[in-house]
């Protein structure tokens, strides 16, 4: 025996394990090893977050959008009036933007989420902003398709278009924060009606509202209005988010 | 070279159980070790997976350490010895007891050089890491370790020759 080999022998005599490990568990994690159960966890990127969450938005959210860019082509023709017209079709589609935001909740899968590989706020975040951009491009499209028939510039036209919306987001929004709106989730579609209808309203001709604003050159407060209730919506939306997480922590 | 997942399970084990003197824990840290390997590397044939795995049950033993303040200076200074050296001289038959006799008489002499000397013993001379990855998973340089090495074997073959243990 070399004495490199006796040397061992001796220092086995402190080094060996008094226990050996558990071989039935050793087999297992081995075996999960070997047959690559064990492996490099999938890192996903951003862009395939947003990918996947794409593809699990519901068709009916971008059927919805694309149902008004239809209408709105059909209604503008030979009608120049049809801005508010178009402008009243918006708060429906604010609700079913909404209403997919907050599918996981509808169908409490909120916890599960909240264990997946990208954290609930992060995916809700990706469906907002997703389908929030996607709504707004359909209502600027809607705004540059209709400018020839239309005597207001594309931005107020935008600002007419996206008013409705917008004030339907915050309101359903607000609703989500209630234990009315938590118990309820389509009762922001009552609201949504209901913006609808006022819209609607401003298209009778002695209108007192709408109009005359853009008539006396006060367009510009409908656009600063719909900046700013675009900001709005932002934070609340981010408000409502961090209170899920808050309520999600006390249940659990 | 193919890697034995068996053989470096053991291996890593008997490290492991070094450092903690827990069979279920030095287990789970094994197994902890593979696992963030594998889900940060993927393969175990890359060129560095046995240090590799080696920095990570170590940093996972040093974890356990702080939180429970567990180091292998506890056992060799706990009265596990006494106790070991009480059950051999009551226990011990004839053959067995020469074992135990130079067992302890090892443990002995090991007990009197440093940490890092046991650990360089462990590393190279038992678990056959080579002296370039045992650099890298004490953050040495091989010249470093070859250093050490030799002083560290040294310094046993002069207590166990104490011992009256021919070291060579």
């Amino acid at each position: 025996m070399t004495s490199e080999a006796k040397n061992r022998e001796l220092l086995l005599l402190f080094f060996e394990p008094d226990e050996k490990p558990n071989p039935a568990k050793k087999e297992a994690f081995l075996k999960n090893v070997m047959t690559g159960q064990i492996t490099r966890a999938t890192k996903i990127t951003l862009d395939r977050m947003l990918l996947i969450q794409v593809k699990y938005i519901r068709k009916m959210a971008w059927l919805a959008a694309l149902m008004i860019l239809l209408a709105a082509a059909l209604i503008t023709k030979g009608n120049p009036d049809s801005v508010l017209q178009i402008a009243a079709l918006t708060p429906l589609l604010a609700f079913v933007t909404e209403i997919e935001t907050r599918r996981s909740y509808a169908y409490g899968m909120a916890e599960l989420e909240m264990t997946t590989a990208f954290s609930l706020r992060s995916i809700r975040y990706a469906r907002f902003m997703i389908l929030g951009l996607f709504d707004m491009a359909v209502l600027a499209g809607i705004s540059l398709l209709i400018r020839k028939y239309v005597a207001m510039s594309v931005l107020l036209t935008l600002a007419h278009l996206i008013l409705p919306f917008l004030l339907t987001m915050i309101g359903a929004l607000l609703l989500e924060r209630t234990v009315f709106g938590r118990t309820h989730p389509y009762g922001s579609g009552v609201l949504a009606l209901l913006i609808a209808v006022v819209t609607e309203g401003f298209l009778i001709p002695d209108s007192p509202v709408a109009i005359p604003f853009v008539m006396y050159g006060f367009g510009w407060v409908l656009e600063l209005a719909a900046v700013f209730l675009l900001a709005a919506v932002i934070a609340l939306f981010c408000a409502n988010i961090k209170q899920d997480e808050e309520m999600t922590a006390i249940w659990n | 070279m193919t890697f034995d997942i068996s053989r470096q399970y053991d291996r890593l084990y008997r490290y492991c159980y070094y450092h903690t003197h827990n069979r279920i824990l030095a287990q789970d840290i094994v197994q902890e070790a593979f696992t963030r390997y594998m889900e940060r590397y993927g393969s175990l044939n890359e060129k560095n997976a046995v240090p590799y795995l080696y920095v990570i049950a170590r940093n996972l033993c040093i974890d356990h350490y702080r939180r429970q303040g567990t180091l292998a200076e506890k056992y060799l200074q706990s009265q596990s010895y006494e106790e070991d050296q009480g059950a051999a001289q009551t226990d011990a038959e004839d053959s067995l007891q020469s074992f135990l006799i130079t067992k302890l008489s090892v443990q002995r002499a090991l007990s009197r050089l440093s940490e890092e000397e046991r650990e360089l013993l462990l590393l190279i001379s038992v678990n056959e890491v080579s002296a370039r990855e045992a650099g890298m998973i004490l953050g040495i340089s091989r010249f470093a370790v070859y250093r050490r090495l030799r002083l560290a074997q040294k310094h046993l073959r002069t207590e166990l020759g104490k011992e009256g243990i021919d070291g060579d």
